[in-house]
């Protein structure tokens, strides 16, 4: 009897921690090929035959469609500087400059639906074309609801909140060099409390 | 002594069911791309999407810079053929499978007329088109799927509102169609 409610315990134990591993792994985004700079990651293998099996259930979980193959990539960043949490009720400053590219966007996306955040401009991004620099090719952008002069991304009603930048027509998605990628840092200034 | 087993048992299980559950999430996910897309898009069609606004996006994170248009094919009826304009600015088409692998992209840095003719064939199509037409010269540019079921994306970048109409002109011209393939003992002739 005893040896029976073992087996039975670990076949439940067993089972709830192999599929709760496997949802953290995904739902975190863990895969082994990501490349890091700063807070923001990137999967520049995503979509690719042979993408690790974490990338490939990440993308086949999230939907989305994957900028592969030299088309571009796509860094993403759910946490500012220090850490924290991405949240539609703080100020957020991105300062710096992007990778080499031809083209970027920035997006601002409800976290957990991956969808846009409606809000009072119909803005949901910003693009290299739109951007207004310094001299020496440097930005700031601020992300807030409340609308502020320069580059102001604004977000509407929401939780956390994730930033994608993504380059398009890039040297790094083609020539698959990753090293010393600088993006711009994320500050937070600070929140409704 | 009979605990520890008990634990490496458990632990062998949770590894095996982690391993197999992320190995099978590709196949069984469902609300991958290929899912949404075939929900909402008719096959053998171009298709603009409509650009991606709160409450309006067939995909998550799609950008809302970008114009997206998709055209849905299964080979097992014949090959893809597909004639485009493309605009000025940022653009690129990549052939992506049901299963998710993007297996051919291309961008405007690496077609610099701003016209795409070509075909999408499995690997029996290709056979046959190197055993039918191997002398005949052509611009077109042929791929190969590792499947039949797929779809291509075509992306251009609406950097400003006045690029929208120049976009969305040149789709009304792109073409995307299944190839009526002669019959395989013709083809051998």
């Amino acid at each position: 009897m005893l040896l029976l409610f073992q087996i039975f315990a670990g076949l439940i134990v067993g089972a709830v921690l192999g599929l709760g591993s496997a949802f953290l792994a995904v739902d975190r985004g863990i895969g082994f090929e990501a490349v890091r700079a700063g807070s923001w990651a990137a999967w520049p293998r995503a979509g690719e035959a042979d993408a690790d099996p974490y990338t490939r259930a990440s993308l086949a979980r999230t939907g989305d469609l994957p900028l592969a193959g030299g088309a571009g990539i796509t860094f993403s960043a759910k946490t500012d500087d220090n850490g924290d949490i991405l949240r539609a009720d703080c100020v957020y400053q991105l300062s710096g400059r992007m990778p080499a590219t031809q083209w970027w966007t920035l997006t601002v996306y409800d976290e957990l639906s991956g969808r846009l955040i409606s809000n009072s401009i119909q803005r949901y991004g910003i693009n290299s074309k739109e951007i207004v620099r310094r001299a020496d090719g440097s930005f700031d952008i601020v992300v807030s609801r409340s609308a502020r002069a320069g580059n102001w991304l604004p977000v509407g009603k929401a939780d956390q909140i994730s930033f994608l930048v993504r380059l398009y027509d890039t040297p790094i998605a083609t020539g698959k060099s990753f090293q010393d990628i600088r993006m711009p840092s994320i500050q937070r200034l600070e929140c409704r409390s | 002594m009979r605990w520890v087993f008990w634990l490496v048992g458990v632990i062998a299980l949770a590894g095996v069911i982690h391993i197999s559950t992320i190995l099978a999430i590709p196949r069984i996910a469902p609300f991958d791309a290929w899912s949404r897309i075939a929900a909402q898009i008719p096959e053998k069609s171009f298709s603009v999407l409509p650009l991606a606004r709160p409450g309006e996006e067939v995909i998550p994170l799609m950008d809302p810079a970008i114009q997206y248009s998709v055209c849905r094919y299964d080979l097992s009826e014949g090959p893809l053929h597909v004639e485009a304009v493309l605009p000025h600015g940022y653009w690129s088409v990549a052939g992506q499978t049901r299963s998710g692998i993007v297996f051919y992209s291309v961008t405007g840095q690496a077609s610099p007329t701003g016209r795409i003719n070509m075909e999408v064939r499995n690997s029996d199509q290709m056979r046959e088109k190197s055993l039918a037409d191997s002398e005949e010269k052509d611009d077109m540019l042929t791929i190969e799927a590792p499947e039949n079921q797929g779809f291509l994306v075509f992306r251009s970048l609406v950097a400003t509102a006045s690029m929208l109409g120049q976009i969305e002109d040149l789709a009304k011209q792109t073409a995307c169609e299944t190839v009526a393939e002669p019959a395989p003992a013709q083809a051998a002739q």
